[in-house]
């Protein structure tokens, strides 16, 4: 149901760092109008953020799937 | 982050999911089983009961003993795929599953689904009229018919298509045609487990047809980034999914294996030495060279996004409570506990 592969967005995404806006506008080429402008969109607010400060958040620890309670994987690496 | 306006939930709407979803007879045989279960089922309800509490305002549905039912049996049913994950990867699983046996930790699944599936009719008022009926038992097939098809997917998943077994070099095609196939693994998986919960939410409240469908197209984009956060939590959370053989190509991973880097081939090397010698530590800051976990906060914004989208039609007044809902679930900010 995602218009744009998991392949794609990962390739787009190393564009997006590097700044290859043809290799952007390679991947995108394929994309309907409106799924391009969303994963632009999507991905130049990402990168306006530090390199710092834009990774997905942790403790993942506390993740929605199911954690029963295991002492060796309690520790958060 | 903005707090979500108080016009758009309301203090009467009590679900209690935990409880219910540990309420089966054949947890009294089990109550150290029945006690850690809530403990952990809580985690995930607190999360979902104000979305759900959010749509019960939409809907003006005021939760039954019915619809409860229907809403924590797929609790109880996701979380009844930890300890038979857990057998089949060989991982490690808590003193009181394990005390049961493999034989004995299926039957006491096997019962408990039985269960589930029986209790929202068993639970419907005899005086209840015949469309919230028909809702309760529209929405019990769709748990069911969701969890068959998971379980398809949890039989590709053993079968082992998404795992990294050829030989170095590795090819970033062959790498891709895996990576692919995750994608299509999580939309059979995850997607259709989280799309499942909206839409028996939907139904159940008795929402309007178009509504049913545009919650069920969030929840599987949802899903998905509940997948993707999970598959952070592998690597770089508690998890262990860089310390088995053969390792299985997750996102992250998806990601680092499907890109040209200057890393690549000694991240190739890494991930094929077994595991007893595999330097995780070294895997995990060739992931931070290429910005793993950036990758991932962009799939899950892409997919947030899309999911808020999916209800613009049908739904445009959820769509901002909902969008502040994902925020707050895939921050972890305080809003999302309530």
């Amino acid at each position: 149901m995602n218009p744009i592969n998991l392949v794609d967005l990962s390739r787009l995404f190393t564009a997006g760092v590097r700044a290859d806006t043809a290799r952007q506008d390679e991947i995108l080429g394929r994309a309907d109008a409106a799924d391009r402008a969303r994963v632009e969109r999507v991905l130049a607010d990402l990168l306006d953020a530090p390199e710092d400060t834009r990774m997905l958040r942790l403790p993942m620890t506390d993740t929605d799937m199911v954690d029963f309670e295991i002492e060796e994987e309690a520790a958060p690496r | 982050m903005t707090p979500a306006p108080s016009t758009t939930t309301r203090d009467d709407i009590v679900w209690d999911l935990a409880r219910h979803a540990v309420s089966y007879p054949a947890f009294d045989e089990h109550p150290a089983i029945r006690t850690e279960f809530a403990r952990s089922l809580h985690k995930r309800t607190r999360l979902w009961e104000p979305l759900l509490s959010l749509l019960a305002a939409e809907f003006d549905h005021r939760p039954t003993e019915a619809s409860a039912k229907v809403l924590s049996g797929w609790f109880t049913m996701v979380h009844l795929s930890a300890p038979i994950d857990q057998l089949v990867d060989r991982d490690p699983m808590s003193d009181h599953w394990r005390r049961l046996g493999g034989a004995g930790a299926v039957q006491l699944v096997l019962t408990l689904k039985d269960q589930v599936f029986r209790a929202p009719l068993l639970a419907l008022d005899p005086r209840t009229d015949a469309a919230a009926a028909h809702a309760v038992t529209r929405a019990t097939v769709e748990l069911g018919s969701a969890c068959l098809t998971a379980s398809i997917g949890e039989y590709l998943d053993v079968v082992g298509y998404s795992e990294l077994r050829s030989r170095p070099p590795y090819p970033v095609p062959e790498a891709a045609r895996v990576a692919l196939f995750y994608e299509q693994l999580v939309g059979w998986k995850s997607s259709v487990i989280y799309e499942c919960l909206l839409r028996c939410a939907a139904l159940t409240m008795r929402a309007p047809e178009p509504a049913v469908d545009a919650l069920a197209a969030f929840g599987h984009h949802i899903g998905f980034a509940v997948q993707v956060l999970d598959d952070a939590g592998g690597v770089w959370g508690g998890g262990d999914d860089l310390e088995k053989d053969p390792v299985k190509v997750t996102s992250p991973l998806a990601h680092a294996l499907t890109t040209d880097h200057p890393r690549r081939d000694e991240l190739v090397d890494l991930l094929h030495t077994p595991a007893a010698r595999r330097d995780v530590e070294r895997v995990r800051a060739l992931l931070d060279e290429v910005q793993a976990r950036a990758f991932l906060e962009f799939l899950i914004r892409d997919r947030v996004s899309l999911a808020a989208g999916a209800l613009a039609e049908a739904l445009p007044g959820l769509v901002a409570p909902l969008e502040r809902w994902a925020d707050a679930y895939f921050r972890r900010t305080a809003q999302a506990t309530r």
